[in-house]
């Protein structure tokens, strides 16, 4: 189990870096974790476009969208998606936007 | 509460019975085969190296024959007079709380099922069988990890491993047709849905539909270029993955398998497509009809198989200077070593880049990426899964290649992740997705 | 012959004997589970799978871990090779009493090639326990029967190359015994690979061989069509 330091705080990551309770996320923590996990030193626009639509669809149905809905939701896309976060949709967007890590073969 | 607190909460509350009758459950996974398995080994310890997970951390409890050993002493104490006459002559130990706990650490904390060892075994053990009867008696004892569990439970709720809905299924192939249309200026093309009598039946992983679409339109892309008569389902049956192979609850991956053969009898198509995913074809073709223990009455084949046929057939029309990088591929366990499949992604590659390498070693002797097993799945042991894959980023980078091709989107991700995590600087591809760029 | 050879030549048919049914039950316990029917359509065959397991998929470049030990899978070689010698010139000397025809083989077997092989064993059998002494790995995964079934068949394989060298009443009586102790502990101990290594091989060669991955690289795609 890791954590990271947020604002003199401990923030509780899994193993895979993800966050333990997905309910403390807030924009500046989502800054933190782009840097400590994807090595992002800032989110541009876009970014943060991609990041508060995953957010806001987690927020209403506490699952992580088709990456379809967030290049609809967002305006990015899909090539742009992939180019702006290195580990993808699930092990990078989902993960800065505060969501748990999706099932599957990801 | 963390993981490591879950498993020893639920051992604590493992009653003397429950434990008895994971017992039963492994005994009952047994045949005359895996019986003469157990009275083997001869601990050579050849099999050390072999494994990928002591060749990057070289310690007992990575050696394939330690694994075993913790079966193989349940065995002997349980199953052979001499083993209940003289356990410490020769290594016989009870199956108790301690030993069920190393069981769960070797079978799926430090176990990719890759079958390795199995054909660098001196006698020639197949390890994975004796492994997989491991993690079936673990399962009925509650104790597969639940993250991996999560994952079954989501195909057995939703008919898919991501609990993706039908409206965003169907949504998201309507999305990939259009943009299959832009890209080959065809309004005709199309990825169609529920086609009754179609003459194939293809699948995917709902990874491709949930986060990473390019691989099915390059699929999809494949068929049109071919003039190929194909559908997929809109209910479940388009889910090829199947995660009762990785926490080998039998029944659970029977249910699974179910909605591939139930879609085969609804849309009535002629050959079951498996897409690109290792443990997906050793679940279709080979475990299927084990699990449901009848025969399957039509062809269950590869996505690979049928492109390298257009290719041959001249049905597809390629040029290898589209993908001129060095190109070397990855050979997925359940789909290389345990599936049979082999060659076709080989020539296929050769035929549409004009740069290709094979890793060494390479084809049934190939590391595994270490995602296997359903290790992506088990965050638990993340870090493991990423230091045993350093063997697998060696091998990459002594490569040289610049792109990875695997037909696995299992490894597709784990490979994701040894990139950034080794700074490969590769970029990770499906073999359809390379055949589709060089279309012409 | 005196009456104690004759006494341990009767011993020694009596502890193969009872080797020999202890394989048996357990082979028989084996069968008990039953054989598992297979439903998937193969891709190949399991005879031809088999066929591999038991020729080049033994070959020392065949496997990866043959070729990274090459000494210990010598050492081993030599160990098998030096056992099987020790039992055949076990039938010579106590058969050969009675039916002294066996003994005429060609004096380059009796004076070169069969101490020579024993010597081999003797020294593959020694190596091999110092090996399991040394090497922690091997070390961890022993349990005490591996050190006593090495100790049991090399000192049989050794006591066999010096009866032969030696040519002293005692000296074959000391391997004799050896013989019976050897013979006697083959149920109890995981020599019996000795047969359980084929069935496993078979099974092994047989599961690859269904499913078209043994032999591999042979060319199992696209026989559909």
């Amino acid at each position: 189990m890791a954590t990271i330091d947020f604002k003199g705080t401990c923030i509780e990551l899994n193993e895979e870096g993800f966050l333990v309770d997905p309910g403390i996320w807030n924009e500046e923590l989502a800054l933190v974790l782009a840097k400590h996990e994807e090595g992002l030193e800032e989110l541009t626009e876009e970014h943060w476009a991609v990041i508060k639509y995953i957010r806001s669809y987690f927020e209403e149905k506490q699952s992580a969208p088709m990456v379809r809905a967030v290049c609809k939701g967002s305006g990015i896309r899909l090539q742009q998606i992939y180019d702006l976060f290195p580990s993808g949709p699930a092990k990078g967007a989902c993960k800065l936007a505060g969501l748990p890590k999706p099932d599957g073969c990801v | 509460m963390s993981e490591l607190d879950e498993l020893e909460v639920k051992l604590k509350a493992l009653t003397e019975a429950e434990i008895e009758s994971g017992l039963d459950v492994f005994k009952s996974k047994l045949r005359e085969a895996e019986v003469s398995y157990l009275n083997s080994c001869v601990h050579c310890g050849l099999c050390a190296n072999s494994c990928h997970y002591n060749r990057a951390m070289p310690e007992l409890e990575n050696v394939p024959a330690r694994k075993l050993e913790h079966i193989v002493s349940v065995f002997k104490s349980k199953f052979t007079t001499i083993g209940r006459i003289a356990p410490g002559l020769v290594g016989a130990r009870p199956f108790n709380r301690e030993m069920i706990r190393a069981w769960v650490d070797a079978v799926f904390g430090r176990c990719s099922l890759c079958g390795r060892c199995s054909i660098n075994c001196t006698i020639g053990i197949p390890m994975p069988s004796l492994f997989r009867a491991a993690r079936a008696s673990l399962a009925s004892m509650g104790l597969v990890p639940s993250d991996l569990q999560a994952t079954v439970d989501n195909s057995l709720k939703y008919g898919n491993n991501m609990a993706i809905e039908k409206e965003e299924w169907v949504e998201t192939v309507e999305w990939i047709e259009e943009e299959l249309q832009a890209e080959v200026e065809d309004t005709e093309a199309r990825l169609p849905l529920d086609k009754v009598g179609a003459k194939y039946l293809f699948t995917v992983n709902p990874r491709e539909a949930k986060f990473f679409p390019l691989s099915l339109q390059a699929s999809a892309k494949v068929f049109w270029a071919a003039k190929e008569d194909w559908t997929m389902a809109s209910d479940a049956g388009w889910d090829l993955t199947n995660y009762g192979i990785f926490n080998c609850n039998d029944d659970q991956a029977g249910a699974i398998i179910s909605n591939l053969t139930n879609a085969m009898e609804r849309l009535k198509c002629k050959v079951l497509v498996i897409g690109e995913c290792g443990h997906g074809y050793q679940s279709a073709r080979w475990m299927g009809p084990e699990w449901l223990k009848k025969h399957f009455p039509y062809p269950v084949i590869s996505f690979l198989e049928l492109m390298y046929e257009y290719l041959e057939q001249g049905r597809l029309n390629v040029d290898p200077n589209k993908n001129t990088q060095l190109v070397t591929l990855h050979d997925p366990c359940n789909l290389v070593r345990h599936g049979g499949i082999l060659e076709p992604q080989r020539r296929i590659l050769r035929r549409v880049v004009n740069n290709f390498a094979e890793m060494t070693p390479y084809g049934h002797e190939n590391y595994c990426c270490g995602g296997g097993g359903g290790q992506l799945s088990m965050g638990k042991y993340k870090s493991r899964r990423l230091k045993a894959g350093s063997v697998k980023a060696s091998q990459i980078s002594s490569s040289k290649a610049k792109i990875v091709a695997t037909p696995c989107h299992n490894c597709v991700d784990q490979l994701m992740e040894l990139n950034k995590e080794y700074s490969l600087k590769i970029q990770i591809k499906t073999v359809a997705e390379l055949v589709a760029n060089a279309i012409v | 012959m005196t009456y104690l050879d004759v006494f341990l030549c009767c011993l020694i048919l009596a502890t193969i004997v009872w080797a020999k049914c202890g394989l048996l039950f357990m082979w028989l316990r084996t069968k008990y589970f039953g054989k598992r029917k297979l439903f998937a359509a193969p891709a190949g065959t399991p005879c031809g799978g088999a066929i591999y397991a038991f020729t080049k998929g033994m070959m020392p470049w065949a496997k990866e871990s043959v070729r990274e030990h090459l000494l210990s899978y010598a050492l081993g070689i030599a160990y098998h090779a030096g056992i099987f010698t020790a039992l055949v010139v076990l039938v010579m000397y106590t058969v050969g009493s009675y039916w002294p025809a066996i003994r005429n083989i060609p004096a380059i077997f009796i004076y070169i090639i069969i101490p020579l092989l024993l010597i081999a064993g003797a020294i593959g059998g020694i190596s091999l326990f110092i090996k399991r002494l040394l090497d922690a790995t091997l070390r961890g995964i022993s349990c005490p029967d591996d050190y006593i079934s090495n100790f049991m068949a090399t000192t049989f394989t050794a006591l066999a190359l010096a009866s032969l060298i030696m040519q002293r009443l005692w000296v074959s009586r000391l391997w004799f015994v050896s013989a019976i102790i050897l013979f006697a502990y083959i149920p109890f101990s995981k020599i019996r690979h000795c047969l359980f290594f084929f069935i496993t091989r078979y099974n092994f060669g047989a599961f690859f061989g269904y499913r078209g991955c043994m032999p591999p690289n042979r060319d199992n795609g696209c026989k559909l069509f």
